[in-house]
C-alpha cells in the first residue's frame, strides 16, 4: 500500500491546470501547467512536462520543463530532458544529451569547485550537449584530473547566431557536480530538416 | 478500475497529505487518482477518483468512478459508481449510475439516478 512516504504522482495521461504546493516529494508523469512548490524533490520523468515556475529542494528533468527553476539544493537535466527557463542552484547539472536554454545562477558562496566559472559573467555560449552536434571546439575541462575523467564530453560550443551578440568565451562545463555562472544556451539540434 | 495489488506506475496518481493541489485535473483513460492531501478545483477524468481518509477535495469531479474515505465537497457526476465508505462525507449533489453509502458514511446533499420506477434495476 501506499505510505506517508510514498511520493505524490500526477500519473501519465493526467493534465493540471493549477498549482501545486506541498513538503513532500512529487513526480510528474503527466502535464502541469502552473507552479510548483515543494519542500521535497520534484521529479518531471520522461514523457512528463511542466509548464510553469517550480521551486523545490531538488529538481530533476527527465522530460520537459518551460519555465523558472529554483532548488535549493540541487538542479539537473538528465539524459533526454528539456529545459527552456533559468535557473537558481547551488549546484546544477546537465547531462550529455541533454538539452538546455536559460541563464543559471548559482550562489556564489561555498565550497570551491574547479568547474567553476567566475560569477557575475554573462556570456552567450552555445552547448550542444550531444556527441552527434560536434562542433569545432573540443571542450575544455578546467581540471584533467582523474576526478574529471567522466565528464560528459560537451563539445561543440560556439557563439549564438541571433539575438545575442558574439563574444568569445571559454566553453562552460558542468560537469556532475559542476558550477557555473552565466548563460548556458542550447538551441535544438536541427534534426535533419 | 482496480489495481491495489498491480500498481501501473503511470495510470496511478497519488497526492500525498501534505500536498497542496489548486486549479484544474484532467485525465484521459482508466487513470486512478488518489488524493490524501488538499485539492481544490475541478477534477474530469475517465477513471476514478479516490479520496483517502486525510483527503481533502472542494471540487466539482466528473469520473467514472469516485471512492470517498475522506470529505469530498461538490458535485459529483459519476458515469460509473459512487462509493462513500465508512468515514467519509460528501458534502454535494451526486449524479451517478450506482452510488453505495457505507454504514458510517454521510452524503449531504442530492442523488440523482436515472431509473424508470416500472422495472427500477437496483443495486444494493
Amino acid at each position: 500500500m501506499i505510505g506517508a512516504s510514498a511520493p505524490s504522482v500526477l500519473p501519465a495521461g493526467v493534465s493540471l491546470v493549477g498549482d501545486v504546493s506541498g513538503e513532500e516529494d512529487l513526480v510528474v508523469l503527466g502535464n502541469i501547467e502552473g507552479e510548483v512548490q515543494l519542500g521535497g524533490q520534484l521529479l518531471v520523468e520522461t514523457g512528463g512536462s511542466v509548464r510553469g515556475n517550480v521551486r523545490a529542494r531538488v529538481v530533476t528533468i527527465r522530460g520537459t520543463l518551460v519555465g523558472d527553476a529554483t532548488a535549493t539544493e540541487s538542479f539537473r537535466v538528465e539524459e533526454g530532458g528539456s529545459m527552456v527557463g533559468d535557473v537558481h542552484a547551488p549546484r546544477v547539472r546537465v547531462a550529455r544529451g541533454a538539452r538546455f536554454r536559460g541563464h543559471v545562477h548559482m550562489p556564489t558562496e561555498g565550497e570551491g569547485t574547479e568547474a567553476r566559472v567566475r560569477p557575475g559573467v554573462s556570456w552567450p555560449t552555445r552547448i550542444e550537449a550531444s556527441e552527434a552536434a560536434a562542433g569545432p571546439f573540443e571542450a575544455v575541462t578546467t581540471s584533467p584530473g582523474s576526478a574529471f575523467s567522466s565528464i560528459p564530453t560537451l563539445r561543440g560550443w560556439a557563439a549564438p547566431t541571433d539575438e545575442a551578440p558574439i563574444r568569445r568565451a571559454p566553453p562552460i562545463v558542468v560537469p556532475r557536480i559542476g558550477r557555473a555562472c552565466g548563460r548556458l544556451r542550447q538551441d535544438r539540434v536541427a534534426s535533419g530538416g | 478500475m482496480n489495481a491495489e495489488n498491480s500498481p501501473r506506475p503511470g495510470r496511478h496518481g497519488y497526492i500525498g497529505p501534505s500536498l497542496r493541489v489548486r486549479g484544474r485535473l484532467r485525465g484521459t483513460g482508466p487513470v486512478h487518482v488518489r488524493v490524501d492531501g488538499k485539492f481544490e478545483g475541478d477534477v474530469t477524468m475517465e477513471g476514478e477518483l479516490s479520496v483517502g481518509e486525510s483527503g481533502v477535495v472542494v471540487a466539482t469531479v466528473e469520473a467514472a468512478r469516485v471512492e470517498v474515505v475522506g470529505q469530498l465537497r461538490g458535485n459529483v457526476l459519476a458515469t460509473d459508481e459512487v462509493a462513500v465508505r465508512d468515514g467519509g462525507l460528501l458534502e454535494g449533489d451526486v449524479r451517478a449510475a450506482r452510488i453505495a453509502i457505507d454504514d458510517g458514511g454521510a452524503l449531504v446533499g442530492r442523488i440523482e439516478m436515472d431509473f424508470d420506477v416500472d422495472d427500477a434495476r437496483r443495486t444494493s
